[in-house]
C-alpha cells in the first residue's frame, strides 16, 4: 500500500517536484558562489581592519554618499560596501540570469522542454515554478550571506553598530534577482537561451556603469534612477534600514517579470534543440545571392577547424568589441572632458584604497578615469567573457553537443584539434583587444585628452594577456575534464579571487599581491608608466604553462560520453 | 585470410565496474561482421575503444595493423565510422558537414558523396537540426562511407530509417565487403544482422560469448519442420535420431522440432516412408540467440 500511496503522491504534486529538482540541481552552484564570496567578504574585512580610515573621512560627504560610505567610514561599511555591493552584486546577478534563462529557455535549449510539458504542467506553472525556485536559492543565498556579514565582524572584532546588515543583504538580493527574473522572461518570450543571457548580461553591465558614471556628473545625479542597479544600494540600506522606494520599485519590477514571463511562454511555439539562421543563411537561398553568400557562409567555413571555431564565437565577440569600442572606449573622452571641472573641484577626494576596488585609477587624469571605468572591472570582464567563453568550450563543448567522438573519428590528432581550437581563442581576444586599443586612442584623440598611445597599447596588451590567461585556465579545464560547466566555473572564480587579492594589495601591500596576475595587468600602472616587460613576461609564461598543460591532460583522458 | 581487426585480451573497467572482460576479437578482411548483444552489453565501449574515444585498462587492439591508440591518426585515414545516437552540428547544412570533414580528410571523391546522397535521398541544403532524426542518420552513414574506407565501424546504424533506406545501407554494406573492405556493425537487432552479416560475434555483459559465421549459427537453430508422408509412420522411427526437441505425428504429417543437420533427419525418415512434402521454417536466429544469453545466464 505504501508503494501505491508514494506513486499518488508524485504524481499529484509535478509542480512541488520539479521544483524542487530546479532548487536542487542550481543549488550547488549558488552555494559555490555564495560560499567563495562570503570568503572574500571575510578576506577584504581582514585587511580592511588594517587601514587607516582617516583617509576616508577627508572626503566630502557628497562623495561619501555617492559611493555608498556614511558620513564617518568605518571599516565595516566599507567592506560591505566594497565586496558586497560590487562583486556581491556582479556574482548574484550573473547567477541569476543563469538560473532565469535555463527555466524554459535552456529547456528548449536541452531539448527537454516537450517531454516536461507532455506532463499535466501548463507552461505557465513552468514559468512560476522557475521564478519560484529562483527566489528560494536567492532566500537561502541571503540568509547565509546574512550570517556571514554579522557573523564575519565578531570574529575579527570589528564594530557593526549602527548597521542594518539586514537591510542591506535584503536589498542587494532583492536587487540582483531582477537580473535573473529579466532572463526568465526574455527566455519565455524568444526560446533562445543566447539572447536571454546576452540581454539580461548587457542590462546588468549597463546599469552598474550608468548608476555609478551619471552621479559624478553634476545635474544628471537623479538620471541614474533609471538603472536597476541604483536600488541595489540606494537609500544606503547599511546605515538608514531598507529603503521603501527601492523595495517597492524592485518587487513590482520583479514581479512584472514574472507576468510577462507567464504571457510570453504561452504566446509562441516551442523550439526544439535551437538552430540559429544567420542573415548569410538567408542570402544562401536566394539565387541572386546564393554563390557569394556560399563562400562565406559555406566552403569557406568548413575548410579548416579554426575557421569553423572562429565563425561559431563571431557574434559574441563583435558585440563585446563593439561595446568595448563605443560604449568603454569612444564615449568615455566626452563623458571624461564634460565630468573633468567637476573632478578637479572633487580633488583627490577619491582614496585609492576605494578606487582599488574598481580597479584602480585616480579620477583627476584621463589615465586615471579610463583606468577606473574601462580598464577597472568591465574591461576584463568583457575580454574574460570572450576568451573565457571560447577556452571552455573549445573541447568540452564538442563533448557537451557530442560531436567530439565523430570529429576525431577523422584523421587528426587530439593536439592538432587543440591547437586548432586555441586558434579561435587567440584571435578574437585580439579583436576585443584591438577595439579597446582604437576606442580609447581615438577617445583621447577626438577630446583632445592628450594620452600617451603608446601607454594605451600598453594597457590594451596588459589586457589581452589577461584574456589569453583566464581563457587558457578555461581552455586546460575544458580539456581536462569535458565539462563546460566546470571550465567556466572555476576560471571566472577565480579570476574575481585574484583580482580581490590585487585589490587588497592596493589597500594593504604585501608580497602576496605579487600572485596575482591582476596585479601584473593593472597594479603597474599602464595607462601612466607603459610597458612593464616583467609583467608580460610573467603573463605569458604563466599561459604557456597552462594552455601546455592541456595537451598532456586531454591526451591522457577518455572522451565523455555525453 | 587477412585479419582485419584483431583485440588480445581487451578489458575496459570504470571502477569497479567490468565495461569488457578479456575481449578476444577476430574479424578477417572482406566480411561484413555483426556484432550482436542486447542494450549496454559492452558494443559502443568496445567501439570506443577501437575510436580511441576511451583506452583500453588492459590488453590491445588493431585494426587493419595500426593499434588503435598508438596509430590512431594514420587508422582514422583508412575508417568510416557511424557512432550510436549521432549528433551532428545543428548549425550546418548536410553538404557543409560533409565538405567540413572531407577537408579534414584531405578531400573525397564528391562524385561519390554525391552518388551515395541520391541513393539514400538525403536532404543536403536543410540545415541539420531542423532534419528529423532518420535524415540526419543519412548524413552520418555518407560520412562514414564517403571517403572509400577499408574498415567501416557502424553503430547501431539503422536508428530511424525507414525500410527502404535500411535496405540501400545493407547493400552498400555488402558492396563494402565484396570490393574487398570490412564492415564492423555492431546491432542489436538480430533480422538486420542475419540479413547482411558474413559473421558474428555475440557479446553479453563485456563478455565475448560466440564468434562464428552466420551458416553455423543458424545449423545451431531449432528448425520447425513439418513432414508429409504417404501413409502414417510408426512413431519408433523418429526415436533414435538425436536432436529432435518435440514430435507430433498426425496421421501421415508429423511435426518436429529439430536441431542439427537436415541430412540426418531426413535420411532416416526417407529411409522407412515415402515422402510427399517435407516444409522447414527458416532457422531463427532469434531462439538461437536467446539460447545462449540462456546458458550463458544458467
Amino acid at each position: 500500500m505504501s508503494g501505491v500511496g508514494s506513486v499518488q503522491h508524485l504524481s499529484s504534486k509535478p509542480l512541488s517536484s520539479l521544483y524542487g529538482r530546479t532548487v536542487i540541481s542550481r543549488g550547488r552552484s549558488v552555494a559555490i558562489g555564495v560560499v567563495g564570496l562570503s570568503a572574500l567578504f571575510a578576506f577584504g574585512m581582514f585587511v580592511y581592519r588594517g587601514v587607516d580610515m582617516s583617509l576616508f573621512n577627508q572626503m566630502p560627504a557628497s562623495v561619501m554618499s555617492v559611493i555608498g560610505i556614511g558620513p564617518e567610514a568605518d571599516v565595516a561599511s566599507l567592506a560591505y560596501n566594497a565586496i558586497f555591493s560590487t562583486y556581491g552584486a556582479l556574482i548574484l546577478g550573473g547567477m541569476a540570469i543563469m538560473i532565469g534563462s535555463g527555466a524554459i529557455a535552456g529547456r528548449e535549449r536541452d531539448g527537454t522542454i516537450g517531454l516536461l510539458l507532455a506532463n499535466p504542467i501548463s507552461r505557465g506553472r513552468l514559468a512560476l515554478e522557475g521564478a519560484l525556485a529562483l527566489l528560494t536559492l536567492y532566500v537561502a543565498a541571503a540568509l547565509v550571506l546574512l550570517a556571514v556579514g554579522l557573523l564575519t565582524p565578531v570574529a575579527l572584532d570589528v564594530s557593526i553598530s549602527g548597521l542594518n546588515v539586514v537591510a542591506f543583504i535584503a536589498q542587494l538580493v532583492l536587487g540582483t534577482l531582477f537580473y535573473g527574473f529579466l532572463a526568465l522572461a526574455v527566455g519565455a518570450w524568444t526560446g533562445k537561451t543566447q539572447v536571454a543571457i546576452g540581454v539580461s548580461t548587457g542590462v546588468l553591465i549597463i546599469s552598474f556603469l550608468g548608476s555609478g558614471l551619471l552621479p559624478l556628473i553634476a545635474g544628471w545625479e537623479e538620471l541614474a534612477r533609471i538603472f536597476p542597479w541604483y536600488y541595489i544600494s540606494a537609500g544606503d540600506p547599511l546605515r538608514n534600514g531598507i529603503d521603501l522606494s527601492a523595495l517597492a520599485i524592485l518587487t513590482s519590477a520583479s514581479a512584472l517579470l514574472v507576468a510577462v514571463a507567464w504571457v510570453g511562454v504561452y504566446r509562441r511555439d516551442l523550439r526544439s534543440r535551437s538552430v540559429r539562421t544567420r542573415i548569410l543563411d538567408r542570402l544562401r537561398e536566394k539565387p541572386l545571392t546564393s554563390t557569394l553568400a556560399d563562400r562565406f557562409a559555406g566552403r569557406t567555413l568548413v575548410s579548416k577547424i579554426w575557421i569553423k571555431s572562429v565563425s561559431e564565437f563571431q557574434n559574441l565577440t563583435l558585440l563585446v568589441s563593439f561595446f568595448m569600442f563605443t560604449l568603454m572606449g569612444l564615449l568615455m573622452g566626452p563623458i571624461y572632458a564634460y565630468m573633468q571641472p567637476n573632478m578637479a573641484q572633487l580633488g583627490e577626494s577619491f582614496p585609492p584604497e576605494l578606487l582599488a576596488f574598481f580597479g584602480g585609477g585616480d579620477l583627476t587624469s584621463a589615465e586615471g578615469f579610463f583606468q577606473l571605468e574601462t580598464f577597472g572591472l568591465v574591461g576584463p570582464i568583457a575580454i574574460m567573457i570572450v576568451t573565457i567563453s571560447i577556452g571552455a568550450k573549445a573541447i568540452a563543448g564538442e563533448e557537451n553537443n557530442r560531436t567530439l567522438g565523430l570529429l576525431l573519428a577523422n584523421p587528426l590528432s587530439r593536439g592538432h584539434l587543440l591547437s586548432q581550437k586555441l586558434i579561435a581563442m587567440v584571435i578574437w581576444g585580439f579583436v576585443v583587444a584591438l577595439a579597446t586599443f582604437a576606442g580609447v586612442s581615438l577617445a583621447s584623440l577626438v577630446s583632445g585628452l592628450g594620452m600617451n598611445y603608446l601607454n594605451i597599447l600598453a594597457a590594451c596588451v596588459n589586457l589581452l594577456l589577461l584574456g589569453y590567461l583566464f581563457g587558457g585556465v578555461a581552455f586546460m579545464l575544458g580539456a581536462a575534464t569535458g565539462r563546460v560547466g566546470i571550465a567556466i566555473g572555476i576560471s571566472a572564480g577565480s579570476a574575481i579571487v585574484l583580482q580581490v587579492i590585487s585589490a587588497m594589495g592596493a589597500i594593504n601591500t604585501g608580497w602576496w599581491e605579487k600572485l596575482s596576475p591582476f596585479y601584473w595587468y593593472s597594479g603597474t600602472d599602464p595607462l601612466n608608466t607603459g610597458f612593464t616587460i616583467e609583467g608580460i613576461v610573467i603573463l605569458v609564461v604563466a599561459t604557456a604553462l597552462v594552455v601546455g598543460s592541456s595537451y598532456p591532460l586531454f591526451n591522457r583522458r577518455d572522451l565523455i560520453k555525453s | 585470410m587477412e585479419q582485419a581487426l584483431v583485440t588480445r585480451g581487451l578489458n575496459k573497467n570504470y571502477g569497479d565496474l567490468a565495461a569488457l572482460v578479456d575481449l578476444d576479437l577476430t574479424v578477417e578482411a572482406g566480411v561484413v561482421f555483426g556484432f550482436l548483444g542486447p542494450n549496454g552489453a559492452g558494443k559502443t565501449t568496445a567501439i570506443r575503444v577501437f575510436m580511441d574515444e576511451i583506452r583500453s585498462s588492459s590488453g590491445s587492439a588493431s585494426i587493419l595493423g595500426h593499434d588503435v591508440h598508438q596509430d590512431s591518426v594514420a587508422l582514422h585515414r583508412k575508417v568510416g565510422y557511424l557512432p550510436s545516437d549521432l549528433a551532428l552540428y545543428p548549425n550546418m547544412t548536410g553538404t557543409d558537414l560533409l565538405q567540413f570533414f572531407a577537408n579534414l580528410r584531405g578531400g573525397v571523391d564528391s562524385q561519390y558523396v554525391n552518388a551515395l546522397s541520391e541513393r539514400l535521398d538525403a536532404q543536403m541544403s536543410k540545415k541539420i537540426g531542423d532534419l528529423s532524426s532518420g535524415n540526419r542518420q543519412k548524413i552520418g552513414i555518407i560520412q562514414a562511407f564517403m571517403s572509400n574506407p577499408e574498415f567501416v565501424i557502424l553503430d547501431e546504424p539503422s536508428a530511424g530509417l525507414d525500410p527502404l533506406i535500411q535496405r540501400e545501407l545493407q547493400a552498400l554494406m555488402r558492396e563494402t565487403a565484396d570490393a574487398g573492405g570490412t564492415v564492423f556493425l555492431s546491432s542489436h537487432t538480430l533480422s538486420e544482422v542475419q540479413r547482411v552479416a558474413d559473421r558474428v560475434g555475440i557479446i553479453r555483459n563485456g563478455k565475448l560469448i560466440a564468434q562464428e559465421s552466420i551458416a553455423s549459427l543458424r545449423a545451431k537453430g531449432i528448425r520447425k519442420i513439418e513432414i508429409e508422408l504417404a501413409s502414417e509412420p510408426d512413431p519408433k522411427i523418429f526415436t533414435g535420431i538425436p536432436g529432435i526437441r518435440s514430435l507430433l505425428i498426425e496421421h501421415n504429417r508429423v511435426f518436429i522440432a529439430y536441431e542439427g543437420a537436415m541430412q540426418n533427419l531426413l535420411s532416416v525418415v526417407m529411409g522407412s516412408c515415402e515422402l510427399v512434402d517435407v516444409s522447414t521454417n527458416e532457422a531463427d536466429l532469434e531462439e538461437v540467440f536467446l539460447t545462449y544469453y540462456h546458458d550463458e545466464a544458467s
